[in-house]
């Protein structure tokens, strides 16, 4: 039994002293920022990359891997209590669990979306520890055109399946990619778009340019606006926790769903747990026998998105370290920290790393059930959070991002970049750009080229090269079925008014 | 928000796809470009850049077809926090991270209407001593604290 000796070296790894404590303290940082409008998993995970920079490389994923996964449990406290998402995942449980905190029913809102999450990362983690090994196989036979073709699969998928307009993803992905290619070429040791200048000849700061795209222009978006929770709807019972018997008796099947439209969503390189959450409250709305009760405070409505989006937030890894494709912006951001340390992502970290994949697998568990203990007796704690003052925390968290980028290097000119970017990222909200993609762009930029260049190479310049490999020609497939859905669904779109999309998601 | 007759945002990010993809174009003409069998560091930048400019085209065409409502973005806060991390920046290297550090909080403070003097000083004070705490003590991360250049 492989599997078996795996999982039990995993555990080996992931029961030290050092890397329980480095996963308490990111599933605890993880529920905290996801509890806290306005402060994401991935300016959090940005802020903290520094940091890892001293730890070994296991202990380091593990805990950005936490936060990560933590977020999406504390994510639904604040679109329970405020009817704002703590984070962008959470933005659909606020259509349910808004009108469940007003009729009384927080309590149990709060506990169900744990019970909810939780199912969810099971689900996915015997997914991840099932297949990922196998397909890490399949993987080590891609050649450079399989490669290029994946990435244009999932730059695509990520740019269109997000909200708002197509194009505006697909032109956000192209200028990430644009970003990813500024520095020395490998190839020709050509310096492009660097301006002579000689700070950029190693490329753009991956952390500067995460904590100006989302920290930074996030705080400039929120101060002034966020809420916080008053002291009478922050008081939550342990026994206001408990739900009735109609209420688990109708979760059942919405958490299974969730969580099979979550890992689907997870394994596709691209897509995270925000547009996981949102199709699983659509899948739920459809097979319901009496829709109308939908935004009326529906257990299902939360259940569903809540299993949904931590399933796609735990099976995201699977793409991410199989494959080296990042499954969303924060996937992006581990394969930096992969990098960083020395590691190649693809499908030889299991064969290479198994110290590692195992271990981060084993961690999920001890991680998921560290939160299960953090979120349903201790909500109360969590609530409270609500109440800091955003005038206190937004200068904490400018504080946190500057000194996190100046310490990489001691080099003052990544700040400056953090001002560039968060221009940028702030603009870009402006225009109605989903500055997400643009991570994924900046991260496959070089690796996009370098597969092209080689695949054609090989070629010798013959593009067909691209359908008369079965792999490529598979992705290149899916590529197409998936740009038809975007046409179909936007074409449908403008037949029938769009349902109104919900505040601040 | 007002609404507008044509779609303000789209017409803005189109525009600005349309330069980013035309400034790489026209900076990547430096570049040897190569042919598809052996491309030279020009070809994908080349490439993505066009792809860009039409992508851009298409964007900002389409906000003529229908109304939108008029941006507002945050002046107050974009100027105040971009600053005060400017700010750090500058004086990070030269009067060291104590400065730095009570620059970025009072200038970021200004974001916020409601923030007082008072509160802004208390807290900036606090920061300054966890930063302390965590980062040079705790961490040990070498940082020059305190210097006067004059």
């Amino acid at each position: 039994m492989a599997l078996i000796d795996n999982l039990a070296l995993g555990f080996d790894t992931a029961l030290s002293a050092t890397t329980l404590f480095w996963c308490f303290a990111g599933v605890t940082l993880g529920t905290f920022i996801g509890v806290l409008p306005g402060v994401g998993a991935l300016a959090t995970v940005s802020m903290l990359l520094p940091l890892t920079f001293h730890l070994d490389p296991t202990t380091a994923l593990v805990m950005l891997a936490g936060i990560y996964y933590g977020a999406q449990y504390g994510g639904s406290t604040a679109s329970i209590l405020l009817n704002l998402p703590g984070t962008p995942s959470a933005a659909v449980t606020c259509l349910d669990g808004y009108p469940m905190a007003k009729q009384g029913r927080a309590g149990v809102a709060l506990a169900m979306t744990t019970v909810a999450s939780f199912f969810g990362s099971c689900v996915a983690i015997v997914i991840i520890a099932k297949f990922a090994a196998p397909l890490a196989e399949v993987a080590l036979r891609f050649g450079p055109a399989e490669y290029f073709s994946m990435m244009v699969l999932g730059l695509l998928a990520a740019a269109t399946l997000a909200q708002g307009s197509p194009f505006k993803g697909v032109a956000v992905v192209v200028i990430g990619l644009l970003l990813g290619l500024v520095g020395t070429d490998v190839n020709t040791g050509m310096q492009r778009f660097t301006f002579g200048i000689p700070d950029l000849f190693d490329g753009l700061n991956l952390v500067a340019v995460a904590m100006g795209l989302f920290g930074v222009a996030e705080v400039i978006a929120n101060v002034g606006k966020v809420r916080t929770v008053s002291g009478d709807a922050g008081r939550i019972t342990l026994r206001s926790l408990i739900p009735t018997r109609d209420d688990v008796r109708r979760s059942w099947f919405p958490m299974i769903r969730g969580s099979g439209v979550g890992a689907f969503f997870g394994i596709l390189p691209g897509t995270g747990s925000s547009i996981a959450a949102f199709m699983s409250y659509a899948v739920e709305k459809r097979v319901a026998k009496d829709p109308s009760r939908f935004g009326k405070g529906a257990i299902e409505g939360i259940m569903a998105p809540e299993s949904a989006n931590n399933s796609a937030a735990q099976s995201a890894f699977i793409p991410t370290l199989t494959l080296g494709i990042p499954g969303d912006a924060v996937m992006a951001l581990m394969l930096g920290a992969l990098m960083i340390h020395g590691i190649a992502p693809g499908p030889r970290v299991v064969v290479e790393h198994p110290q590692l994949f195992w271990g981060l697998i084993a961690s999920f568990w001890i991680g998921n059930i560290m939160l299960v203990i953090l979120n349903l007796p201790l909500v109360g704690i969590w609530v409270k959070m609500l109440q800091i003052p955003y005038r206190i925390l937004y200068p904490s968290i400018l504080l946190f991002i500057c000194i996190g980028v100046y310490s990489i290097n001691n080099n003052a000119f990544d700040v400056l970049q953090v001002v560039v970017f968060g221009l940028l990222g702030y603009g870009m909200m402006i225009m109605g750009f989903e500055p997400a993609p643009l991570l994924l762009g900046y991260i496959l930029g070089p690796l996009m080229e370098e597969h092209l260049r080689r695949a054609l190479l090989l070629s010798r310049g013959d593009m067909t090269v691209f359908l008369t490999r079965p792999i490529s020609a598979g992705f290149l497939t899916a590529t197409f079925l998936l740009i038809a859905f975007v046409t179909w669904s936007a074409l449908r779109r403008r037949r029938r008014p769009a349902p109104a999309m919900v505040p601040g998601a | 928000m007002r609404e507008t007759r044509i779609d303000i945002r789209d017409l803005l990010a189109g525009t600005f796809a349309i330069g980013l993809g035309a400034a790489a174009v026209w900076i990547a003409q430096d570049y040897p470009f190569g042919s598809l069998r052996r491309m030279g560091p020009g070809y994908f930048p080349t490439s993505l850049g066009w792809i860009l400019i039409g992508l851009g085209t298409v964007i900002a065409g389409g906000a003529f077809l229908r109304g939108g409502l008029q941006p507002r973005p945050a002046w107050r806060n974009l100027i105040a926090v971009l600053a005060g991390i400017l700010a750090f920046a500058l004086l990070v290297e030269r009067f060291g991270l104590i400065a730095a550090t009570a620059a970025l909080i009072c200038i970021t403070a200004a974001a916020d209407r409601e923030s007082s003097l008072r509160g802004t000083v208390i807290l900036a004070a606090c920061l300054v001593a966890m930063t302390l705490g965590i980062f040079f003590y705790g961490l040990g991360i070498p940082f020059r604290l305190w210097n006067w250049p004059f």
